[in-house]
């Protein structure tokens, strides 16, 4: 299914649009889920979910292993890594994908990453029309 | 929602819906063209996302600064 890339505010630097592949995935606990309008990220190693949307569905990260994530700047954020359930809009296959829970305040929702959200999908960006498209592929 | 997997999924403009809520989580009808709820936190928002399943959630970044992999 193809996407359109959002159209969002200009950052104060510029006046031209900021533009995003969003995907509005969802999420499930073991009794809650929801949708969030995911940033589709071919940089990211590994899929980043926000620790309010772990808190939300009320997964417990405990138990989970802790890791580190490390920024362009070398400093680094703890993280847990572990799995969750997910549906894309338009499938009804629910699918699981390892990801990793940021642990404390992070300015973001979910950035979809490398391993494994795009070893299960085909993703083409088509920026210079701003849009993206996306298959399950497993 | 129906869709058609060869069609686009279209979006509304999102720079004149969400010019108020920078830095919040929102909560957005199920066509995501309006907000239906705004909060400082995802959990403020859940009284609305359980009377509205369909909603859709998003933090709106800062308009301040770029979003890189930059840790703290």
């Amino acid at each position: 299914m193809k996407y359109d890339y959002t159209r969002e505010s200009p950052l104060s630097y510029t006046s031209k649009i900021t533009r995003k592949p969003r995907i509005e995935v969802e999420f499930f606990g073991k009794e809650k889920s929801v949708k969030v309008f995911s940033i589709v990220d071919s940089g990211a190693d590994i899929t980043l979910i926000n620790e309010e949307i772990a808190q939300f569905l009320d997964i417990d990260l405990k138990g989970l292993p802790l890791f580190k994530t490390l920024g362009i700047t070398g400093n680094s954020s703890d993280v847990r890594i572990g799995k969750i359930k997910i549906k894309l809009p338009g499938y009804s296959k629910v699918s699981e994908i390892k990801a990793q829970f940021l642990i404390g305040k992070g300015n973001f929702d979910v950035l979809l990453g490398q391993d494994d959200f795009f070893d299960k999908h085909r993703i083409k960006f088509e920026r210079d029309h701003f849009v993206f498209e996306i298959t399950p592929v497993k | 929602m129906i869709m058609d997997k060869k069609t686009t999924v279209k979006n509304p403009d999102f720079s004149k819906i969400l010019k108020r809520y920078e830095d919040q989580w929102v909560a957005l009808s199920e066509k995501k063209d309006r907000v239906i709820s705004s909060g400082k936190t995802l959990k403020e928002l859940g009284a609305t996302i359980k009377l509205n399943p369909s909603a859709v959630v998003m933090k709106v970044p800062s308009f301040e600064a770029t979003l890189s992999p930059f840790n703290r």
